[in-house]
């Protein structure tokens, strides 16, 4: 019984997935140029949509080009200017190099080189204290990041900047030290005229006005302290 | 040409396959869309969503037997008509205590003819007709029909249920109005 009424149900089933209306109401070639115009309208919004990506590619490109060209006439017109991080003592001793300008008085430097005619760009670094360079701890490296185009005409014009190790005096004990106590007799050593020079001292009192004692007789140097 | 050259022609973005394929299927794809969306105008629209779908998709598409690709097309059709229906919302959901069973008479069904079975189930509200026509026609179970429509398996149950009680109406009906029409 039941086989049965699968088997009617699966009979009306397959009637009804096979069956199309008759008359068709559905003009077949009609259709399929319909059908054409649709598949065209659908890929025209893809093709807009590649066109958005390719300008919007555009755009980026010509945004980068110009950031590129601003930023290289920048540095040109900027070009005699050569900036250095350095410590204040370091360019002290630089007496025979460039010519400084102290853009930032604390730390920052800017030197102006004469040879030069492109953008030099001169990082200072201090060694670390655990440094192994014994010679060179106290001493800052200077790195010149340069273009190697511009190698060749440095070794031919003069360095931009020169650093000169600082003097290493000895350490001595004072008393090795032959200083005369005299300066006239300094003066007559080195052959150089000596002039007096009266130097403001401090101005010792007593305070005898407290203490009436005789100034002979008292060894103590008072202070005094009030006008 | 047989359906497996055509598919193969088709894969290679043959235009003439296409029409092939097209003027083969349209018929029978326009009446299935028929059955779920009753407007002629809504069925010509989405068979021709549908077959965009067949064309863009074909050549993944591995041949097996001409009756996989029948059910592979028919498969798109029905899921054009299912994203319609959901979009346009269509389906009214009916509680699970309304489900009742109920049992149609299959001899009801041999009296009529196709043609006027399909007449009677598009008569049906837009969410029987949806269960019945998936779950007595295409043969889905009531738990694919509930994630597909996004309903209840209970809900699916009472349209199903409710779909049968209203075309055995129907059908009884019809075959009244036949029999009086038949009466001199």
């Amino acid at each position: 019984m039941q086989n049965n009424s699968d088997h009617k149900i699966q009979g009306w089933r397959q009637r009804l997935d096979h069956f199309e209306e008759d008359p068709a109401p559905y003009d077949l070639e009609a259709g399929w140029q319909h059908f054409q115009q649709k598949r065209l309208n659908q890929t025209v919004p893809s093709k807009k949509r590649s066109w958005y990506w390719i300008a919007a590619a555009c755009l980026l490109t010509v945004v980068f080009l110009s950031a590129q060209f601003f930023n290289r006439f920048l540095i040109q017109t900027d070009s005699q200017k050569v900036s250095v991080k350095a410590l204040p003592s370091l360019l002290k001793n630089t007496s025979t190099g460039p010519d400084i300008i102290t853009s930032t008085p604390k730390t920052e430097y800017v030197l102006v080189s004469k040879v030069e005619q492109t953008k030099n760009v001169i990082s200072v670094l201090m060694p670390k204290k655990d440094s192994v360079l014994p010679l060179l701890s106290k001493e800052p490296i200077v790195i010149f990041s340069l273009p190697l185009s511009m190698i060749d005409s440095l070794q031919t014009t003069k360095p931009a900047l020169v650093l000169s190790a600082p003097k290493k005096l000895k350490v001595v004990h004072l008393n090795d030290i032959n200083y005369p106590a005299n300066r006239a007799d300094l003066a007559a050593q080195e052959g150089k005229p000596y002039f007096p020079v009266n130097t403001p001292t401090k101005k010792l009192y007593g305070n005898s006005n407290l203490h009436p004692v005789k100034k002979d007789k008292d060894d103590l140097i008072r202070i005094k302290l009030f006008p | 040409m047989n359906i497996e050259d055509l598919i193969h022609e088709a894969q290679k973005n043959c235009k003439a396959a296409e029409k092939c394929m097209f003027q083969m299927y349209a018929g029978k794809m326009l009446t299935l869309c028929r059955r779920y969306v009753k407007s002629p105008e809504d069925a010509e629209e989405l068979l021709g969503n549908g077959f965009l779908k067949l064309f863009q998709s074909i050549p993944s598409f591995r041949y097996e037997n001409d009756a996989a690709f029948y059910n592979w097309i028919k498969r798109i059709m029905i899921n054009e008509c299912l994203m319609f229906l959901r979009k346009k919302q269509a389906f009214k959901t009916v509680s699970e205590s309304e489900a009742e069973n109920c049992s149609m008479e299959e001899d009801l069904l041999d009296r009529l003819s196709t043609k006027q079975i399909f007449e009677l189930i598009l008569q049906l509200p837009v969410g029987y007709r949806t269960v019945f026509n998936l779950y007595e026609l295409e043969g889905f179970t009531h738990a694919e029909i509930a994630t597909s429509l996004g309903i209840s398996i209970g809900t699916s149950k009472s349209q199903l249920n409710k779909a049968k009680l209203l075309l055995q109406k129907k059908i009884q009906s019809t075959e009244a109005y036949y029999a009086k029409q038949q009466r001199p």
